[in-house]
């Protein structure tokens, strides 16, 4: 990717945080903080999902921000250190280094030679990584044990990473475990009802035609019919991950109290002693 | 009444995989649809039995009791999400069961006078005028919140409902909650009525009943929809009763279409949830538009066999008896593609919004 590109989106996420708390806050800030996260950049991937995700985190726990950048082509560390000077005057350290070795490496050797620099979390774009999967994410951590503070691995929205990250932002909610018993059990009572209706079907044919008293069996059955296979139905859905708006469920029509009938209060005469 | 009814319990076909797997399909798109705009799917689910064999009276019949299963399912979904307002529905449905009985009344009548012949052109001039002039409306209304760009905005009350709900007659007054406001009972039993008279004619009231809960009473598009399905289930429960008193229900047909339609319903009302209001109408005037046409196919064959035109040769008639049919269906696929494509564009884009707030959170 270029670095041009790559600068040019740094500053828009930047320009947004500065919207957000405010220019010289930020500045402030990010100068006085002991505690540093530090954000590495390759280069590699166009996504400034890991810069985002350092802002917030700095700004959540009140830490600075330095960045590293591992530059797979150090002649355009130039341009970089150019473009990056506004950041300087914020008070976003940055550190270009050519990237020599694998990745994990370079950032190991580089949080081990900077004690002094107080670095609290490093956050890194998982793509960076070559991690694109929770199963390669899992193979990968032992590699990561002499590291001296928690790695943070930003994901493009992924269906697994996601839900990795859904648990980091304590959003259970999402998590809530499926109605998969419920699904099979009225699943279950469905096929035994529509067996036994199916399989008997000229004896009930028999019995359900003949009129009089005998039509509440057909409307009954239909009544079973909709308890049992509706709660299926319904369940095989919730199952599917098929659900309605979360926002219909929260926000429900909530009737108002109408004021029609409401006594209006009477004038009375007061006697007085 | 329908003391006339023949019993034609012995008539009942027998079932091959074949006619439980199209009864399946076409009971769940018709669900679905159901479940989106409260009504809609009978029309082809009656003739769609008849083409297997069915006798008219239990296809009818049979259509009917999976109506009412169907329609309380979906009410019960979509009263989850506040979208059902039971006291219009059960005042309304009221109305329109006396409907559905003069309706049918006066189809047996026309038919004792006119024969088969005259009473399917009844059938079908009502369906056309009926559905040009509603769906015309409901359609154009829908086009035009559409492209006017307030798709998103609240509803506003049509004049009509505005009058309606003005008009203060002293002991016939009832609050409803979706109308948010008291309206006199007595402008209800002839929409009622009328929605019940389409039902027994068209085997879909829904035409009339959400279009004149939306336009006359002023109730929004999502709730009068909602609480058509009530309206249906007590429609339906009193007709499948009166068919089931003579024997004419065919519980299996009735049960197989549940299965395949109670998988749409509930499709179709969590649909209602991630869609703007007016799509609803526009799924509404679309199907109605397009049926239109499907009968208007009809109407020259029992023109001809009234002999009030030239004799139609038997090729012909088969041509346009087919056409009609694909049209209908056509019509109930169109619904249900809409319908899922809102759905699915619905879904990316709240996950897409999920998966912002749960990063910027972060």
């Amino acid at each position: 990717m270029e670095i041009k590109e790559l600068s040019k989106q740094f500053e828009d996420i930047m320009s947004a945080s500065f919207t957000e708390e405010g220019r010289f806050e930020t500045a402030k800030r990010m100068l006085n903080e002991r505690h540093k996260v530090l954000l590495v950049l390759t280069g590699r991937e166009a996504d400034m999902n890991a810069a985002k995700y350092a802002l917030n985190l700095s700004r959540r726990i009140g830490a600075g921000v330095n960045i590293l950048y591992l530059a797979k082509d150090y002649s355009e560390a130039s341009f970089l250190e150019e473009s990056m000077k506004e950041l300087k005057a914020i008070g976003i350290g940055y550190h270009i280094r050519p990237c020599e070795g694998p990745i994990k490496e370079e950032i190991i050797k580089f949080i081990d030679a900077e004690k002094e620099a107080y670095i609290s979390f490093a956050v890194i774009d998982s793509r960076d990584l070559g991690i694109r999967s929770v199963k390669d994410q899992k193979m990968d951590l032992h590699d990561w044990e002499s590291l001296k503070c928690p790695l943070v691995l930003v994901s493009k929205p992924s269906k697994f990473l996601s839900i990795r990250r859904m648990i980091m932002s304590q959003n259970y909610e999402s998590l809530k475990k499926k109605p998969v018993v419920k699904m099979i059990a009225y699943g279950i009572a469905s096929v035994g009802l529509y067996a036994a209706l199916l399989l008997n079907q000229s004896a009930i044919t028999a019995v359900f035609t003949r009129g009089a008293w005998y039509a509440a069996l057909p409307i009954a059955t239909a009544f079973a019919i909709s308890f049992v296979h509706g709660g299926f139905t319904n369940y095989f859905w919730s199952v599917m991950g098929i659900e309605a708006t979360k926002k219909s469920l929260r926000t429900r029509v909530v009737e108002e109290k109408h004021v029609y009938d409401r006594e209006r209060p009477q004038p009375r005469l007061r006697a007085r002693l | 009444m329908h003391n006339s009814i023949p019993f034609e319990a012995a008539n009942f076909i027998d079932l091959n995989y074949m006619n439980v797997l199209y009864l399946f399909i076409v009971g769940f798109i018709g669900g679905l649809v159901s479940g989106f705009i409260g009504s809609g799917g009978a029309f082809v689910l009656t003739p769609g039995m008849m083409s297997l064999g069915v006798p008219g009276l239990v296809a009818v019949a049979s259509n009917m009791c999976h109506k009412f299963p169907k329609a309380l399912v979906g009410a019960i979904k979509r009263a989850k999400y506040g979208q059902v307002d039971i006291k219009l529905g059960i005042v309304f449905g009221i109305f329109a069961e006396a409907g559905v009985f003069y309706g049918a009344h006066i189809q047996e009548k026309i038919k004792a006078a006119f024969g088969d012949a005259g009473s399917n052109l009844y059938v079908s001039v009502a369906f056309v005028v009926i559905l040009a002039v509603v769906g015309g409306l409901v359609l154009r209304d829908a086009i035009k919140t559409y492209k006017s760009g307030n798709a998103g905005a609240e509803e506003k009350l049509s004049s009509i409902a505005k009058w309606v709900q003005s008009v203060n007659i002293p002991g016939t007054m009832v609050y409803f909650k979706c109308l948010k406001a008291k309206v006199s009972v007595l402008f209800i039993v002839p929409l009622g009525f009328a929605t019940g008279m389409l039902a027994a004619t068209i085997a879909v009231g829904g035409f009339i009943g959400v279009p004149s809960m939306i336009y006359v009473l002023g109730a929004p598009s999502l709730m009068g929809s909602a609480t058509e399905l009530v309206v249906a289930f007590v429609m339906g429960l009193g007709g499948s009763f009166k068919y089931a008193l003579h024997g004419l229900v065919d519980i299996r047909l009735a049960g197989i279409i549940l299965a395949g339609s109670l998988f749409g319903i509930q499709l179709g009302a969590m649909g209602t949830t991630y869609v703007k209001p007016f799509l609803i109408k526009f799924v509404m005037g679309v199907i109605m538009v397009i049926v239109l046409f499907s009968r208007a196919f009809m109407i020259p064959v029992y023109l001809s066999q009234l002999g009030l035109i030239q004799t139609l040769t038997d090729t012909t008639v088969k041509i346009l008896k087919n056409t009609s049919f694909a049209i209908m269906a056509f019509a109930l696929l169109t619904g249900a593609f809409i319908v899922l494509q809102a759905m699915y564009k619905g879904r990316k884009e709240e996950r897409a919004m999920e998966e912002k707030e749960v990063f910027e959170n972060a």
